[in-house]
């Protein structure tokens, strides 16, 4: 686990500030839930946290280590869409072992986790793609990308 | 009390069983009629297209040197029209699936024997000598009795070849370049992005024949003149705009979640394009493909502008060459070529046509 810090961080999306001056301290283990209105910047936040924004100053650190510039990919962070995100193209199986495939963890290895995930959403992988399915998968997915690793997965339910 | 419903034309509570049916039976008369009107329509105004390629076909395999002859076409399309309308009786009278099926066979069978005792005996390949003998003209030529020296032709495969090259080479172009670019386009803030959308329109709706004389001369200075590698760019650079636009439809229908959720999940860019975005649009890119290779396979403008030696023919200058070789002596073998030329994109067309169904300006729905 890690300790998770915003620090005066900025988000302007052309003249648009999106977040101004964010301070704010997740501390190890702890549990948070972000509330607002529509358009406050929830996600925004999320998804610099995540990697996939980048912030326009202040700084983002994990356990005292400046990330603003650490790629998404090497971040270990798990994140469920409000729509799902989905590959739509892969089987159930395919998608939870998406991440799987780029921490280059062995076959075998990679199935048992997925196994284990889908047990955790006590829904089979050989299930068909069923709507029921559709909101088991992410959540499965986020966390077997995470059992590897030292930091909990942090879940959005809205990205609106 | 509610007002009797009379807009039916018939009083509900009043109504007795006859009624009714004679409700149904208007009903059913009036959808009749509809029927017949719109089928009649259709027939009217698809005729005039199915018919030239049914006679290209007629001839293709039927007429001899030097014989400008329609019996065949007639009797054929007599039989071929009996049949459809017996096909079309039999499926309105047969009560059962297994009646229908009879009744189908029985008439198939029944038009065959019609056609191969009418038109069978005048059916023949000789037109497709071109196939086997390069030099076909002067054979054609000769039995018409004409002596005169006639284009020397080289061989249909190898401008069966050349068109596969030109048309397949602007396929591969055309979807490495225009997914990049369209992706860029639609997923990216960059300046004069809205200038350079409306501007890929614009190219499109240019008419290109204005460019012919520039890009001849600039195909000469850069040596490319006469070459297959000059056509193809020059082909690519036309079809380009087009697919880009078309394939930037595709990817604004997918959603920005799936990619970061790709990106989240290790993904680097480049890999979520690949292996998540890619996918996503694959009709789109089967779309494009398809149409950039008819388009390519049926160019002639270019091709006729940009070639010149005989062994840079591709089918459509084949098909050109011929005509202007053989036309008034032999309409058979002119006609044998335009079925060989037409084949290949009718199947291709028929194998995408589920692909090619989906695509719209707007990109795929859901």
């Amino acid at each position: 686990m890690a300790r998770v810090e915003f620090h005066n961080v900025v988000k302007r999306f052309g003249d648009v500030e999106a977040i101004r001056d964010m301070n704010l301290t997740i501390e190890d283990g702890e549990f948070v839930a972000l509330l607002g209105p529509s358009g406050c910047g929830k996600s925004t936040s999320l998804f610099m946290l995540a990697g996939i924004y980048l912030p326009s100053s202040g700084e983002l650190l994990f356990d005292d280590r400046v990330v603003n510039e650490v790629e998404a990919k090497d971040r270990n962070i798990g994140i469920v869409f409000q729509s799902y995100a989905l590959y739509p193209h892969m089987t159930v199986r395919d998608n939870v072992l998406f991440p799987l495939r780029f921490k280059r963890i062995p076959r075998e290895e990679a199935l048992g986790r997925v196994r284990a995930a889908a047990d955790l959403v006590q829904a089979s992988c050989r299930a068909a793609s069923s709507s029921g399915w559709r909101s088991r998968a992410p959540w499965s997915r986020s966390p077997s990308s995470c059992f590897s690793t030292s930091r909990s997965p942090i879940w959005t339910r809205r990205s609106g | 009390m509610a007002a009797p419903a009379t807009f039916t034309g018939i009083d509900t509570r009043l109504a007795t069983p006859a009624d009714w049916d004679r409700l149904a039976a208007r009903a059913r008369s009036l959808r009749r009629a509809k029927a017949v009107a719109l089928y009649a329509f259709l027939i009217a105004v698809s005729l005039p297209i199915i018919l030239p390629y049914f006679w290209l076909l007629t001839i293709a395999f039927s007429t001899k040197t030097g014989v400008a002859d329609t019996l065949v076409l007639w009797r054929s399309l007599a039989v071929l029209a009996l049949a459809v309308i017996a096909f079309w009786l039999a499926a309105m009278l047969a009560q059962t699936r297994r009646q229908m099926w009879v009744g189908v066979t029985a008439i198939a069978l029944a038009a065959t024997i019609v056609f191969a005792r009418l038109v069978g005996p005048d059916l023949h390949l000789r037109n497709f000598i071109f196939l086997v003998e390069p030099d076909f003209a002067s054979i054609v030529r000769s039995r018409a009795g004409e002596v005169r020296g006639a284009v020397q032709f080289p061989s249909v495969w190898r401008a069966f070849g050349n068109s596969t090259l030109i048309a397949g080479a602007q396929t591969v172009i055309v979807l490495t370049v225009a997914p990049l670019a369209a992706y860029y386009l639609s997923r990216f803030q960059f300046p004069a992005r809205a200038a350079m959308l409306r501007s890929l329109l614009v190219l499109h709706a240019f008419p290109v024949l204005t460019l012919i004389v520039p890009m001849f001369l600039m195909l000469y200075w850069i040596g490319l003149l006469d070459t297959l590698a000059g056509v193809i760019l020059v082909l690519v650079a036309f079809e380009l705009p087009f697919a880009i636009f078309i394939m930037k439809g595709f990817f604004d229908a997918v959603p920005w979640d799936i990619e970061m959720s790709a990106l989240t999940d290790g993904a680097s860019r480049r890999q979520a394009f690949l292996r998540v975005v890619l996918p996503q649009v694959r009709n789109g890119l089967l779309a494009i493909a398809v149409f950039t290779f008819i388009r390519g396979w049926e160019e002639y403008i270019f091709v006729f502008t940009f070639l010149i030696r005989n062994t840079n023919w591709t089918m459509s200058l084949y098909m050109y060459y011929v005509r202007d070789d053989v036309m008034g002596v032999d309409y058979g073998v002119v006609s044998a070529v335009g079925v060989f030329y037409l084949v290949p994109s009718l199947i291709l067309y028929l194998a995408a046509q589920r692909y090619l169904m989906q695509m719209s300006i707007g990109g795929v729905k859901g």
